[in-house]
């Protein structure tokens, strides 16, 4: 089979085999459409994929939509099609075998105005919603949900273009089998409804919409809401869990590293694979990080160390924070106090984690080599030109080296357990663009209990499993001169591998087994 | 128009006439291939082939448009091998039309030109030009001469009555007309709804052509008819029943739990591994629709119950049917398998086999097969190909065990289909087999084992092309050319 890129429908592709010949009309109604591709995902595997097409205007103020379901083998499974106002898709679940799919509805936008004017009065005058519609695998819409809210509204001043947006998107997650959680931020509030299967509201809890960077999620009977709060005068994350039974919040907890006083940056948040329960992995920092995220945070040795908290408010114990510090020598043996590795003289930079089946953390980065510009030192010994040389090219270049993944045990105990090898690139000053971070995703398989990291360091993707601390795979990202390879997520054990022939003009899209 | 016809009639059946027999080891000749085989016909066609003028300007360059893709797709589909010439069924199937058309000359002017097109599907075809197509998948499908006769008498009806060249003509006055035109710039003008009005608009001609195609395939049958009986063969409307069911091949349940095949190498498969270890869609109980039938609309052969009931009383009393014989069906089934292994159809070309092992077929080339199954197995997956060489098909349009079939391929790992493939290597049946598919053993196992190496597999296949040039299996070496 070649396999179908062809997410567009038949009709699609009359037009565009028509196009040439009548290109005007074929040109305005192609122009209507447009589609948003998800992933629909179970306990964290991809179980399949949703397209969500606008097909065109049928009234003033509605559309009609289609929404093609594929399996996970991107076979096109079936079709619903509804007329709705505008439609904006932001997200969508699946428990208990129906998919909820969470919109932004208005009768204000999808619309163009001749003036500024004309957009305000129509932007005052429109009605707003979240939509919340349930389909079947009958290919039934079985339930909807309308909730009024208030858009933020923008414009786009050249184009007259309708724009609102809420404060927060809608975050839709599975509560098992039954039902799923839903949040929002608007004008006016922040807000998480639980619902069941059915689409009954069971309870909601209104939260503080002085709080920014809501992340909401279901966790082993407990709803939880991850955001950022001032204490202190310091943005910190904080957790609250609420019972889902009733809604009565069962938890807080301020992300604030007890030693320092300064707040944790989180790296990841999800089910533990051992526990079941929610696990929360980070990096803390020795005075408060203002480059976070960049790779000074090593170079100052602001990382102090990393940690990882499981929390089960159903048992007395019910946060289990697991600690390491670099300069704790008995936990951290081979980085220096600033978090070096003094074997390579490298900083890791750790930007992501992921829970293995033996209860342990596993930091994922890479590592950052930085120098001093000798050249440049010497250049700028008159101080006219040091001014210069510092402006345009600064006194260190750096370079990023291996692929790097750390241990973290339940008792804190922190080892490098793999140095994987990427493209070797040459040193450049600090501030060049030409400086590209290798980059990488994870993957899991539950029936091995197998971990997998897949570098991506600009000429292979890079397979390792981590149970097994062994290179198993290296695809290339170049067959020849004009075929590019990518590779993605796909299903549990797969990855996704996409072959752009640019001279034949094709692509070909592959879902192979990792092992 | 009939000047060209007759002049593309002289060029194949003068290519007819110094074929050579193939040899009975062989399946077919490499230089068989429709590539090779009419390479110089081809461009003939193309010259000979030109739309008469019938129209005035915007019409006829339309017209001439449609014609040309028809033209274009034959030779294309001739330079990309997917028809092959093979005597003895050529011959066969010749036999046949000659009955059918020497005892109707007052109603069929020219000898239809036989093309033998390799696809697995039930099929057989006209594409104009008095060619008619036939697919190795009917052959192995038929169970008669005269089932077989009535299809060839039905294609030879749509020739006769024009069909193909009228759909283009039809196409082409409805794109430039003055209706067409106008509904369009009505739709522009529109401010909703502009698709579904579009769509409607094809639909009124698809619909028209619809009604139209069944109507040609009404009339074509009475004339497949009437043919057959001029020509004294019978008909039976239970062949159009046949025909109904025609696109279940891969429904077909197999007789033994699918471990007990590999068994017979001393492969030893779990059964684990034909259950789905993870969870997706797939396995859910969906019924977006009901898709445990096909859309009638979609078979290869639609509206087979209602042409049954419009012909049944046509049908002749105590029909002694004449099976085609036993080396025709043997050869098309082979050409069949052959051509699912090289497009890479492996699952298919595996259940196939394992059908044939249910039907006690013994003949060793089936299980030299299943072992070509295995090397694309483990050469794709080396390649991370292995899901497009699977070709998974949803579980509403195949049998539990062709499930299983493609689960397994799905799951098992790269390094165990190497075993397996090795194993198989060692079968006895390789005494059974013929020098030739011996050294392409060889090969195939020298290129697993030189997989990430182009250059030594590019050597390799050029040195297995000097010495077996002749063989079929030089297409599949192709493959791994530079």
């Amino acid at each position: 089979m070649r396999k179908k890129l062809t997410l567009v429908s038949t009709l699609l592709l009359l037009i565009i085999f028509n196009a040439t010949s009548q290109s005007k009309v074929f040109r305005e109604v192609a122009n209507q459409i447009s589609s948003t591709t998800r992933t629909i995902s179970q306990n964290g595997n991809v179980i399949g994929y949703l397209v969500f097409t606008q097909l065109e205007k049928v009234n003033t103020d509605s559309f009609s939509y289609k929404i093609t379901i594929l399996d996970e083998n991107l076979n096109d499974i079936g079709k619903v099609e509804f007329n709705q106002l505008w439609l904006q898709l932001q997200d969508l679940t699946f428990e208990n075998d129906l998919i909820h799919l969470g919109y932004l509805q208005s009768t204000g936008m999808g619309k163009k105005f001749k003036n500024y004017k004309d957009y305000d009065k129509s932007m005052v005058a429109s009605i707003s919603h979240i939509y919340i519609q349930t389909i079947n695998l009958e290919g039934k819409i079985v339930n909807s949900i309308n909730r009024l809210v208030s858009l933020k509204t923008e414009s786009s001043y050249y184009y007259y273009d309708s724009k609102g947006r809420l404060v927060s998107n809608i975050q839709l997650s599975p509560v098992g089998n039954e039902g799923f959680l839903c949040f929002y931020q608007d004008k006016d509030e922040a807000i998480l409804l639980h619902y069941n299967s059915t689409s009954e509201l069971q309870w909601s809890k209104t939260l503080s919409k002085d709080n920014s960077r809501f992340n909401t999620l279901y966790n082993n009977k407990h709803a939880y809401v991850f955001c950022n709060e001032t204490i202190d005068k310091l943005e910190t994350r904080v957790l609250r869990g609420y019972d889902i039974k009733t809604g009565n919040q069962s938890l807080k907890y301020n992300f604030i590293d007890k030693k320092s006083k300064v707040p944790l940056s989180l790296l990841d948040v999800y089910s533990d694979n051992k526990s079941g329960n929610l696990a929360v992995t980070g990096k803390i920092f020795r005075k408060y990080n203002y480059h976070a995220n960049t790779f000074m945070e090593n170079r100052k040795g602001l990382v102090s160390g990393v940690f990882t908290m499981i929390f089960n408010p159903n048992s007395k114990d019910s946060i289990k924070e697991t600690l390491t510090y670099w300069d704790d020598k008995s936990m951290m043996p081979t980085l220096s106090k600033k978090g070096r590795i003094e074997e390579t003289k490298t900083y890791p930079r750790i930007v992501s984690s992921m829970r293995d089946f033996d209860g342990n953390t596993q930091f994922i980065g890479y590592g950052v080599r930085i120098k001093s510009r000798i050249g440049a030192i010497i250049f700028s010994i008159p101080p006219q030109l040091g001014i210069w040389v510092a402006i345009l090219q600064g006194y260190r270049k750096m370079r990023y080296t291996d692929g790097l993944i750390f241990k973290q045990t339940s008792d804190g105990k922190y080892a490098k357990v793999s140095d994987i090898e990427l493209k070797k690139d040459r040193f450049r000053s600090l501030g060049s663009s030409k400086i590209i971070a290798p980059s990488f995703f994870t993957t899991k398989n539950t029936t091995t209990k197998t971990n997998y990291v897949i570098y991506d360091d600009d000429k292979n993707y890079i397979v390792f499993n981590t149970s097994t601390n062994k290179v198993i795979k290296k695809i290339p990202q170049k067959a020849g001169r004009k075929v590019d390879i990518e590779v993605a997520r796909a299903k549990e054990g797969h990855i996704m591998i996409l072959e752009n022939n640019k001279k034949e003009k094709t692509m070909t899209l592959s879902i192979e087994a990792i092992e | 128009m009939i000047r060209k016809l007759l002049f593309v009639a002289i060029c194949i059946s003068s290519i007819n006439s110094t074929a050579q027999n193939n040899s009975s080891n062989s399946i077919y000749f490499y230089k068989d291939l429709s590539s090779i085989y009419y390479a110089k016909q081809i461009d003939s066609l193309k010259k000979a082939l030109v739309a008469p003028k019938l129209y005035s300007k915007e019409t006829q360059k339309k017209y001439e448009e449609y014609y040309g893709e028809r033209v274009a797709s034959i030779c294309n589909a001739l330079k990309n091998n997917e028809y092959l010439y093979s005597q003895p069924i050529h011959a066969y199937i010749l036999n046949i039309l000659k009955e059918i058309t020497t005892n109707n000359k007052s109603l069929i002017s020219n000898e239809p030109l036989l093309l033998l097109d390799r696809n697995s599907s039930v099929n057989a075809y006209t594409c104009g030009f008095g060619v008619i197509a036939v697919n190795m998948g009917l052959l192995d499908f038929a169970k008669s001469k005269e089932e077989l006769a009535f299809i060839l008498a039905h294609e030879i009806s749509h020739q006769v009555l024009n069909h193909p060249e009228n759909a283009d003509k039809k196409r082409a006055e409805w794109i430039t007309s003055d209706e067409y035109k106008k509904k369009l710039n009505d739709i522009s003008n529109s401010e909703f709804q502009k698709l579904t009005q579009l769509s409607n608009l094809f639909k009124s001609f698809t619909f028209s052509k619809t009604r139209h195609s069944r109507f040609n395939e009404s009339v074509a049958d009475s004339l497949a008819i009437v043919f057959l009986k001029n020509a004294k063969l019978p008909f039976n409307a239970n062949w159009l029943l046949r025909l109904d069911s025609a696109d279940n091949e891969y429904k077909t349940d197999l007789k033994q739990e699918l471990p007990s095949y590999f068994k017979n190498y001393n492969i030893d498969i779990s059964s684990s591994l034909f259950e789905k270890k993870y969870v997706g869609l797939s396995a859910k109980k969906y019924n977006f629709k009901d898709t445990t039938t096909l859309e009638d609309s979609l078979k290869t052969h639609p509206d087979c119950i209602v042409r049954y009931k419009t012909t049944l009383l046509q049908t002749t009393p105590n029909i002694n049917e004449t099976p085609i014989p036993a080396n025709i069906k043997v050869l098309a089934k082979k050409i069949m398998l052959w051509n699912l292994f090289d497009d890479k159809h492996l699952t298919s070309c595996a259940y196939r086999v394992l059908l044939e092992k249910d039907n006690g077929n013994m003949d060793s080339w089936y299980d030299f097969m299943l072992q070509n199954v295995l090397f694309g197995l483990v050469y794709s997956s080396k390649q991370y190909k292995r899901f497009n060489a699977i070709n998974i098909k949803p579980k509403e349009l195949i049998s539990k065990k062709y499930y299983q079939l493609q689960t397994m391929f799905e799951q098992v790992s790269t390094e165990n289909l190497e075993a397996y493939f090795a194993e198989m290597g060692k079968g006895n049946f390789w005494n059974d087999l013929t020098p030739d598919d011996r050294a392409f053993k060889n090969f195939i196992t020298e290129v697993i084992a030189k997989e990430s190496m182009p250059k030594e597999i590019n050597s390799l296949a050029n040195s297995f092309t000097k010495q077996h040039e002749e063989t079929f299996f030089i297409e599949f070496v192709n493959h791994f050319k530079k």
